[in-house]
């Protein structure tokens, strides 16, 4: 026999008054049962009862041992008991510790075991069979380790424990520090990141006591010296390692993205927002801010799917931003930056949402309209000050400005065909319906003229008066979805639809009385209507596919859609995709649209003249 | 190869220095007698010795090889007398035997066995139920059952009773006889000391003050007692330890004393002097406890 085991075996010997102890314990399963109050479900309350005891037991003896099973002998200055023998150190700490770690398995086993055998299905109903098995034991380890270690600091009575608080302080503010950025980016990287930090704190409380037997031994205050130099060293070289890491992973220019995930480009054209992925930093996805004119950019901690709200002018952009590592989703944060100042950063607003809550910018980009669960706010950018703030009921699907002093609120209710329509006026800070329309199918989002004076609604093909709902007239096409559907500058709606198994997608092009004007076929798939362009040009994107004979993926259409002809096709290039506005991103002329070709390099392209130019 | 030796061991608690530049050999086969009083050092360098501190400075060998890094391996060529018996109170002394069976590859079960009715101690007894002499014997009978090449004892009989002392030392030097084992001790005891040790090593505040064989040390240590005072004993190259005033006359302890040059300086001074053999605990008195603390 090993002395590892030799040593095990005399702790167990020596601490065999603890299974009596659980067994006695493994009763109380079934003394509760024969409570009146649970006779109506007693192998549940057995159940119940033997899982929990189990559990506490388990977890409870792995603290005491570990608080105990070493350091009680270092204190009773007993442990000379164990170096005046041939065993080494790590005979010492295993010995003791497969012992704790046994005793602990073996108090839930007597507790729990005749509970199960007891309730069969109800247990396994109860705590998921053996899928508890894992948890516990590393909850068992875990327990054990961090009491021998605070055991081992604090009653040692030295006051390097100071010192350990201190470090433990630093430390925690270093994991939050390291992974903050990955984690509010929605990297699951930052968590993998987080693990590995805190497995390497499992496996250094696992050996660090190690280095305390060997360099402390029987003395208690050098044994805690040992521990903490051993625990402090190994947290400064995995953190260091760690923080290099998340540094060079959070450390990545646009220049350095080679897949691009989302591509949004201001209305005036002056900024775009990118999110990219860059390789061998997992899922990480930086996203920025680039001032097209000057190639400037600003690194903004939002997620990635989540995009951003340009104003209408493009003067100024805004973003939601997580504030909280535990729940990065509902603790959130609007930031806004302005466009139109070279030097301008990002600005926090103070005002915190959760995610599914809508917001946007005012047309000229002064304020911002926010929906929270229960309100509606509005606040002035420049001054911080909350201009209104008024209840709503209902879930907000959409609100933009209709002026800088008006905004609309669509409100449904969640599977509803009814659309309600509110209207806020910001000086006078009322919130009053202004309407309601009903259609035949569950309301999708509905896609507003650039006047804020019509609003179509997708699925239904209902076009109605943007502020009463008045149904203006029904479209005798189904619109698939909210990409494939605008109201232009001029009223005219374009509905794109793609018939399963055709070659094409059919653009059609309606007057704004719902009359058809044109049809347009558009080879591909997809009919994705990114932009509109000064002139009467409708940009739309469809998918080729990877076995297009033409060898390409996607193709950019420009539709003269007064003459509902395609102007322009342009191979393997798509962007920009400004889909989360319920208005259509319009674009003048001259605009040099942002786009990523087959390279997936971002390039410029004119829509009016075709020509296509590497962006630097 | 010696038992053991110490190179210059400086044995450190923060700033203050509990074992001072320490040296000193014993020979295989030996019986050595580290003597202070408390808090002179001896634990410390105990320590040092069965591997459970590392001097700051200098180095600590048995049988060769260093006692902190080669802890492991020594001890299985080691037994150990701690002062304060270290085994957990609620083993049992057989649960003892059985432990140290399996760590001990030379174990003696008949041996320990034998020495422990000797002792009159129950094999089912707890340590924590057995008086202090007891759980010395006890732990005496386990490091004697390992056959060890050397035994320390560390204060071997603190809190003993005479029979108690008188039975474990006997045991020591029946095996001592029989199997020719290095011993270090540490003791207060100094009578059985006497009989036992070869040689002395007096610490006093963290230095050895003292490191000699115990013959020639008790050859060279007298009392003089002279009727008058005072006694100018540097004529005669007598190296007093201490000198007090002893009634009208004056008492002093030399510690290089020779017959041939006193009897001389006697007849030449014409002083009336009373010259006595000292006992070994006379001679710690004088060296660690006069001039001491």
């Amino acid at each position: 026999m090993s002395s590892t085991l030799v040593i095990a075996s005399r702790e167990l010997r020596e601490r065999s008054r603890v299974f009596v102890m659980a067994g006695a314990m493994a009763l109380m399963p079934f003394l509760a049962a024969l409570i009146p109050a649970v006779s109506s479900d007693r192998p549940q309350a057995i159940a119940g009862v033997g899982g929990f005891l189990g559990v506490a037991m388990a977890l409870g003896v792995a603290l005491a041992l570990g608080g105990s099973t070493i350091v009680g002998d270092l204190v009773s200055r007993r442990m000379s008991f164990y170096f005046s023998k041939p065993v080494s150190p790590a005979a010492i700490w295993f010995g003791k510790m497969l012992a704790a770690l046994a005793m602990s398995v073996a108090c839930f086993v007597i507790i729990a075991a005749p509970a199960f055998l007891a309730t069969g299905n109800q247990w396994i109903a109860t705590f998921g069979g053996t899928r508890l098995l894992p948890y516990l034991g590393g909850g068992i380890l875990l327990m054990f380790l961090i009491s021998h270690t605070l055991n081992t600091m604090v009653r040692s009575r030295s006051a390097l424990v100071g010192l350990d608080f201190v470090l433990t302080a630093v430390c925690l503010g270093a994991i939050f520090y390291i992974v903050k950025p990955l984690v509010l980016a929605g990297a699951v990287i930052g968590l993998i990141l987080l693990g590995i930090i805190g497995g390497a704190i499992i496996l250094t409380l696992f050996f660090a006591p190690l280095w305390q037997l060997a360099r402390g031994r029987s003395d208690i205050k050098r044994s805690h010296i040992a521990l903490s130099r051993a625990i402090w060293t190994s947290a400064v070289i995995v953190l260091a390692v760690a923080g290099l890491y998340a540094a060079w992973v959070v450390n990545v220019a646009p220049k350095d993205f080679t897949y691009i995930v989302d591509l949004e480009q201001s209305p005036g054209g002056n900024a775009i927002f990118l999110t990219g992925a860059t390789p061998a930093r997992g899922d990480y996805r930086a996203s920025y801010i680039v001032d097209l004119n000057s190639g400037k950019y600003e690194r903004i901690d939002t997620l990635p799917w989540w995009g951003v709200r340009f104003s209408q002018s493009g003067n100024a952009v805004a973003w939601m931003q997580p504030v909280s590592l535990i729940k990065p989703a509902e603790q959130l944060e609007i930031y806004t930056k302005r466009l139109d100042q070279p030097d301008a950063r990002a600005v926090a607003t103070g005002i915190r949402r959760s995610m599914g809550n809508d917001f946007a910018l005012s047309p000229e980009g002064t304020r911002v309209v926010v929906a929270s669960a229960q309100t509606i706010a509005v606040q002035d950018l420049a001054s911080h000050r909350i201009l209104a703030s008024v209840p709503k009921s209902g879930f907000a699907v959409e609100l933009y400005f209709v002026t800088p002093d008006v905004v609309r609120v669509h409100l449904a209710h969640p599977n509803s065909s009814t659309l309600e329509i509110y209207e806020l006026d910001i000086p006078s800070k009322k919130f009053v319906k202004t309407g309601e329309v009903t259609t035949d199918r569950t309301y999708v989002n509905a896609h507003v003229s650039p006047d804020g004076s019509r609003i179509v609604l997708p699925r239904s093909g209902v076009v109605a008066d943007a502020r009463t709902g008045a149904i203006v007239t029904k479209l005798p096409v189904v619109m698939p979805s909210h990409a494939g559907t605008a109201i232009l500058s001029d009223g005219t709606i374009a509905v794109s639809k793609h018939a399963k198994g055709a070659p094409q997608v059919t653009l059609s092009l309606f007057a704004p009385d719902g009359t058809l004007k044109h049809e347009v076929a558009l080879p591909g798939r997809g009919g994705w209507i990114m932009a509109e362009v000064e002139g009467g040009k409708l940009v739309v994107m469809n998918s080729l596919g990877e076995n297009d004979a033409s060898g390409n993926k996607s193709r950019m259409y420009v539709v003269d859609t007064a003459r509902g002809t395609i102007e322009r096709a342009i191979n393997d290039l798509h962007g920009p995709w400004n889909w989360r506005n319920p208005q259509l991103a319009h674009f003048s002329a001259n605009a040099k649209l942002v786009a990523v070709n087959g390279d997936r390099k971002l390039v410029t392209w004119n829509p009016t003249t075709g020509a296509v130019t590497p962006l630097k | 190869m010696t038992g053991i030796r110490a190179e210059h061991v400086t044995i450190r608690y923060g700033k203050r220095t509990a074992v001072d530049d320490v040296s000193f050999d014993v020979v295989p086969g030996s019986v050595y007698a580290l003597l202070g009083r408390n808090g002179a050092g001896k634990s410390s360098l105990v320590r040092a010795l069965t591997g459970n501190l590392r001097a700051d400075l200098g180095k600590m060998e048995v049988l060769g090889k260093d006692a902190w890094s080669g802890r492991a391996p020594l001890m299985e060529r080691v037994g150990i007398v701690s002062e304060e018996p270290d085994a957990p109170p609620e083993m049992r002394v057989k649960e003892l035997a059985w432990f140290s069976s399996r760590l001990y590859s030379r174990w003696q079960q008949k041996a320990f066995d034998e020495r422990i009715a000797r002792f009159g101690i129950a094999q089912t007894s707890r340590m924590g139920e057995l008086s202090k002499g007891q759980k010395k014997q006890v732990t005496l009978a386990l490091a004697l059952a390992i056959s060890p090449e050397v035994l320390i004892l560390d204060d071997p009989t603190l809190g003993l009773d005479v029979v108690a002392r008188k039975s474990l030392f006997e045991e020591v030097i029946a095996h001592m006889a029989d199997f020719g084992i290095t011993v270090f001790m540490t003791t207060h005891d100094l009578a059985p000391v006497e009989a036992v040790a070869d040689r002395v090593g007096i610490l006093r505040n963290g230095k050895l003050v003292l490191d000699e064989e115990i013959d020639t040390l008790k050859s060279r240590f007298r009392r003089i007692r002279f009727a008058s005072q005072p006694v100018a004993l540097s004529t005669a190259n007598l190296i007093a330890a201490t000198v007090r005033q002893w009634g009208s006359g004056t008492e002093a302890v030399v510690s290089n004393y020779d017959d041939l040059a006193f009897e001389r300086f006697r007849d030449v001074s014409h002083l009336q002097a009373e010259v006595t053999p000292m006992s070994l605990e006379e001679i710690f008195i004088a060296v660690a406890g006069e001039q001491g603390e």
